[in-house]
C-alpha cells in the first residue's frame, strides 16, 4: 500500500490515440443465395433477408436472423428525387421512394440557404452544380461492421450489374480509391468520397462516418436486353430477384412499377463482393510514473516487517530493498482511482530508477 | 431551443446489481454454455465459428471460414505499426520490435473467446496453479478451514486436486454465494449434488443415489473462491459403482469421485491425469449465478409551466409565412409577422378551433458543460405541451 504519493508534472503525461481496423469481407453469397430456401414454386423465401410491413427498405443479416448467432449487418433501399424521370404520382410507392430521398438527403447532403434538401451531387461539388444523383440505392451499413468510421481508400463494391445469368461478364467494380487524399467535408453527416468505377465513371458516394453507400441506379441502366425468340425470351441483364415476374424487367421498371423490396432484391443478387477495411478509435493517456533512486525503497505492507525489524535487512547497513508490484493512480484529492499491477514484482533499491509507463485506454 | 441546468436533486446516481445465470454442461468432452446447442451452419460446423460452450467476442464471424476464396472469408483485426508501439497482446515484444517496421499491419484474428476449463492434478503432481492460490486460498481460512491450504484436512501442494476456472465475462464481479451447484450424472442419472448452501464456501455433498448418499452425504469435496472464479474438488469418496474410464487409460477404469467432475472440460493442454477422449457415459453439470453491477444515471428533465411554448422547427409557422431575412451590413432582422400554424385539434373542419399555442415535445437532448450535445432521448410519441402544463421527463442512463 502505498504511503507516499507524487505528483505528475505535464512532462508525465501524453495522450495518444490509436486506430484499429478491422478487415470486412462480404461475400456475395451472404446477402443472396446461401440461406435461399426453395419454397418448390418459382419463388423462394431468404431466410436472412428482412422485410417490414412498411416496405421502406429491407435488412440484411448474415445469418437467418431467426438465430440468435445472427447479426445485421447493413439495411437496404432506394430513393427517387421528385425531380427524377422516374417519379411519378402513380408509380408503385412513389411518395416512399421520395421521402426516403429526401430524408436520406437531409442527414447526409444537408439543406441550401432557403431551406430546400440538396440533391446527392455526382461529383461532391454542390456549389459547382453538375449532375445530380436523382436514382440511389442506399447501402446503411451496420454500426458492428463500419464501426467509428469506413477506413477511406478501402471500400470495394463488386457488382455484376448484367444481371444474373451473365455475372461474370458484366462485372463493375465500383471502389473509393484515393479517398485517403481525395475527400470532401461539406456534408452535415462528415466526410465523403466519391466511388468510381472500374469504367473510370463516377457512380456514387460514400459517408464515412455515417457507414453510408450512395450509389446510382445507372449502374444497370442499359444492360437490359431480351434476347431470343418473343415466346420464350432468355434475359440478359434482366433487373429484379431471380424467378420473380419481373426479372425481365428494366432497372427503370423496376424502380417504377415494383414496390422498394422489388429493387432491393435485385440489387442484392447482383452484389458479387464487398470488402472494407473499419476504424476504431482507441483514446490512450499514458502515465510515466518514476521511482528516483531515493524513492519508494520502503514497503509498508504487514509482511515486510519480522521481529520488529525490516524482513529485507540483515545488519543496520544493508541498504532497503522493496519489490514494486503495482501503481496506484490518485485524484487530486487523492482518491484511489486506477491500480495498474505488474507481471512480476519488480525489485527497487537506492542503487536503481525506475520509470514504468502506465497506459490508460478508454 | 431552451436550455436548462439540472439541479442538484434532478440527477441521481444509482447501481443496478444483476445476477446472470450461468449453466455449463459437459458431456463427451464438450462443454455447452446455457444448453446452447452446436448449430451447423451453411460453410462451418458451428455457426458463430467457436464451440458452444465458449463466448465469442464481438460474434462477428458467423458461418465463415478461414482463407477461402469461394465461401465468405473471415473478419479479422489489424494494426498499423507507429509512432504509439500500439500492438496486440499476441504478439510478443520482441516480435513487434524485431519483424515488424513501422507502418506493417499486425494482424488479430477472430474470435477470441473464453470458456470454463478444467485441469487436474493427481496426488504428488506438480502443481504451479494450485500453488498460485496459496495465499488467496489461506486469505479465506476464516470462512472455513477447508479453504487452508494445507492443515489437517488435507495438504493442497500434493493430494489429488481438480481446479476449474470460470472468466469472469460469465459471471461479473464475483459468484454469488449460495448459488453454486456441481452435479455428477453416469448413463444420464445423477448421482450426486454439491451445493454451498452454507454460503461460505464449502461445497457439501447433499443428495445422491443411495450409494453416494452412504459414502458422503453432508461430506465438503471442495471450495469455491467466489471472488476469483474457481472451483478447487479434492473429494476422494467413491459417488458411482461403475467402473468408468476417467483417467483416459483403458486399463485403469474406477468409480468416480468429485476429483472427476468435468473430466474433459476444455483439458488437454497440461497436467498429469487430464483426458480428452470421450467418456459418453458420464457427464456433469455446473450451475451458478453471478453478481454485475451496471451503473446508472437518472436524470429528471422539466419543461415547466408557460415555458418551451415555441418550436424551431420550420413546419411550426404557417404554410404560407415566409421563412426568409433581411441582411444588410448593419442589420439581419428576420420576418416578424409570420403566423404559428394552429395545430389544435377540432371534431370539425370549419371553421378552425379557437387558437392555442401548443408544442409537440419529441426529443431532449443532454448537453455537457459547453453546450456540446451529447445525448438525446426521444419519446415514443410525441408530448403535446400546452401553456398551462408542465412535464417532467426521467431520463436513464445505463453505463
Amino acid at each position: 500500500m502505498a504511503t507516499t504519493f507524487k505528483n505528475f508534472t505535464t512532462n508525465d503525461q501524453v495522450s495518444t490515440r490509436t486506430l484499429l481496423h478491422e478487415a470486412i469481407p462480404l461475400t456475395g453469397t451472404i446477402p443472396s443465395g446461401t440461406y435461399a430456401e426453395d419454397q418448390g414454386g418459382a419463388d423462394f423465401v431468404e431466410t436472412n433477408i428482412k422485410n417490414y410491413s412498411h416496405g421502406m427498405f429491407q435488412s440484411v443479416y448474415d445469418y437467418p436472423y431467426l438465430s440468435s448467432s445472427a447479426n445485421h449487418i447493413f439495411d437496404l433501399t432506394i430513393g427517387v428525387s421528385q425531380g427524377s424521370a422516374l417519379s411519378g404520382a402513380s408509380n408503385t410507392q412513389n411518395a416512399k421512394k421520395c421521402a426516403v430521398y429526401n430524408q436520406m438527403a437531409q442527414i447526409l447532403a444537408g439543406h441550401d440557404v432557403t431551406g430546400g434538401i440538396q440533391k446527392f451531387d455526382q461529383d461532391g461539388n454542390i456549389v459547382g452544380g453538375g449532375t445530380k444523383l436523382n436514382e440511389v440505392f442506399f447501402m446503411n451499413f451496420s454500426r458492428l461492421l463500419a464501426k467509428d468510421e469506413i477506413k477511406k481508400g478501402s471500400f470495394v463494391l463488386s457488382m455484376a450489374t448484367g444481371g444474373m445469368t451473365t455475372a461474370t461478364g458484366n462485372v463493375l467494380s465500383i471502389n473509393d480509391s484515393g479517398a485517403a487524399s481525395d475527400y470532401r467535408v461539406n456534408s452535415p453527416a462528415g466526410e465523403y468520397a466519391v466511388l468510381w468505377g472500374s469504367d473510370g465513371v463516377r457512380h456514387g458516394l460514400l459517408y464515412y462516418q455515417a457507414g453510408i453507400a450512395v450509389v446510382t441506379a445507372s449502374i444497370f441502366a442499359g444492360k437490359h436486353e431480351v434476347i431470343g425468340a418473343a415466346a420464350t425470351p432468355k434475359i440478359n441483364g434482366g433487373f429484379g430477384r431471380p424467378g420473380a415476374a419481373y426479372d425481365t424487367a428494366s432497372v427503370d421498371s423496376v424502380f417504377t412499377a415494383s414496390n422498394i423490396s422489388a429493387s432491393c432484391d435485385g440489387f442484392r443478387n447482383r452484389i458479387d463482393s464487398i470488402s472494407f477495411n473499419n476504424t476504431t478509435e482507441l483514446n490512450s493517456t499514458i502515465y510515466f510514473c518514476r521511482a528516483n533512486h531515493n524513492e519508494f525503497n520502503y514497503s509498508s505492507n504487514p509482511t515486510y516487517i519480522t521481529a520488529s525489524k525490516l524482513r529485507t535487512k540483515n545488519v543496520s547497513t544493508d541498504t532497503p530493498v522493496s519489490y514494486i508490484t503495482s501503481i496506484g493512480l490518485y485524484s487530486a484529492d487523492n482518491e484511489l482511482l486506477a491500480v495498474a499491477k505488474l507481471s512480476e514484482p519488480l525489485k527497487k533499491d537506492p542503487t536503481n530508477e525506475l520509470t514504468l509507463r502506465v497506459r490508460l485506454d478508454y | 431551443m431552451a436550455l436548462y441546468k439540472f439541479g442538484q436533486n434532478d440527477i441521481f446516481h444509482n447501481r443496478i446489481k444483476t445476477h446472470p445465470s450461468v449453466e455449463f454442461h459437459i458431456y463427451d468432452s464438450v462443454v455447452y454454455y446455457n444448453n446452447h446447442s452446436l448449430e451447423p451452419g451453411a460453410f462451418v460446423a458451428c455457426v458463430p465459428n467457436s464451440q458452444p460452450g465458449e463466448l465469442s467476442l464481438y460474434e462477428m464471424n458467423v458461418d465463415r471460414v478461414s482463407g477461402s476464396t469461394t465461401q465468405p472469408d473471415i473478419v479479422y483485426a489489424f494494426i498499423e505499426k507507429g509512432n504509439d508501439l500500439a500492438s496486440f497482446k499476441t504478439v510478443s515484444a520482441n516480435d513487434f520490435a524485431q519483424n515488424y517496421s513501422y507502418g506493417d499491419t499486425v494482424m488479430k484474428n477472430y474470435p477470441l473467446t473464453a470458456s470454463m476449463h478444467r485441469a487436474c492434478f493427481t496426488a504428488s503432481a506438480p502443481r504451479p496453479r494450485i500453488t498460485s492460490l496459496k495465499n488467496t486460498m489461506n486469505y479465506y481460512a476464516p470462512l472455513s478451514n477447508h479453504y487452508s491450504f494445507s492443515s489437517s484436512m488435507g495438504d493442497k501442494e500434493s493430494q489429488a486436486v481438480s481446479l476449474i476456472s470460470i472468466p469472469s465475462i460469465f459471471y461479473g464481479s464475483s459468484i454469488k454465494k449460495g448459488t453454486v451447484s456441481l452435479k455428477f450424472y453416469v448413463s444420464g442419472t445423477l448421482q450426486a449434488e454439491l451445493q454451498d448452501k452454507n454460503r461460505n464456501g464449502e461445497l457439501i455433498q447433499v443428495t445422491g443415489t443411495s450409494y453416494a448418499t452412504t459414502n458422503g452425504d453432508g461430506l465438503v469435496a471442495g471450495v469455491v473462491l467466489y471472488d476469483e472464479g474457481f472451483v478447487l474438488l479434492t473429494g476422494s469418496w467413491n459417488i458411482n459403482e461403475d467402473e468408468l474410464d476417467y483417467l483416459n487409460s483403458p486399463s485403469s477404469k474406477k468409480r468416480g469421485t468429485w476429483f472427476d467432475f468435468g473430466v474433459g472440460a476444455n483439458e488437454g493442454d497440461q497436467d498429469a491425469g487430464s483426458k480428452t477422449s470421450m467418456l459418453p457415459s458420464a457427464s456433469f453439470s455446473l450451475s451458478l449465478s453471478g453478481t454485475n453491477y451496471v451503473p446508472t444515471m437518472t436524470m429528471l428533465a422539466h419543461a415547466p409551466k408557460g415555458e418551451l411554448n415555441y418550436s424551431g422547427n420550420p413546419t411550426y409557422i404557417s404554410y404560407d409565412s415566409s421563412v426568409g431575412q433581411y441582411t444588410s451590413s448593419i442589420e439581419y432582422r428576420e420576418v416578424s409577422t409570420n403566423t404559428i400554424k394552429n395545430t389544435v385539434s377540432s371534431s370539425y373542419s370549419t371553421p378552425d378551433p379557437t387558437f392555442e399555442k401548443q408544442v409537440f415535445i419529441t426529443k431532449v437532448g443532454i448537453y455537457d458543460e459547453n453546450k456540446n450535445l451529447i445525448g438525446i432521448a426521444s419519446t415514443a410519441s410525441p408530448v403535446r405541451k400546452k401553456e398551462n402544463q408542465d412535464y417532467t421527463f426521467k431520463l436513464k442512463l445505463d453505463f
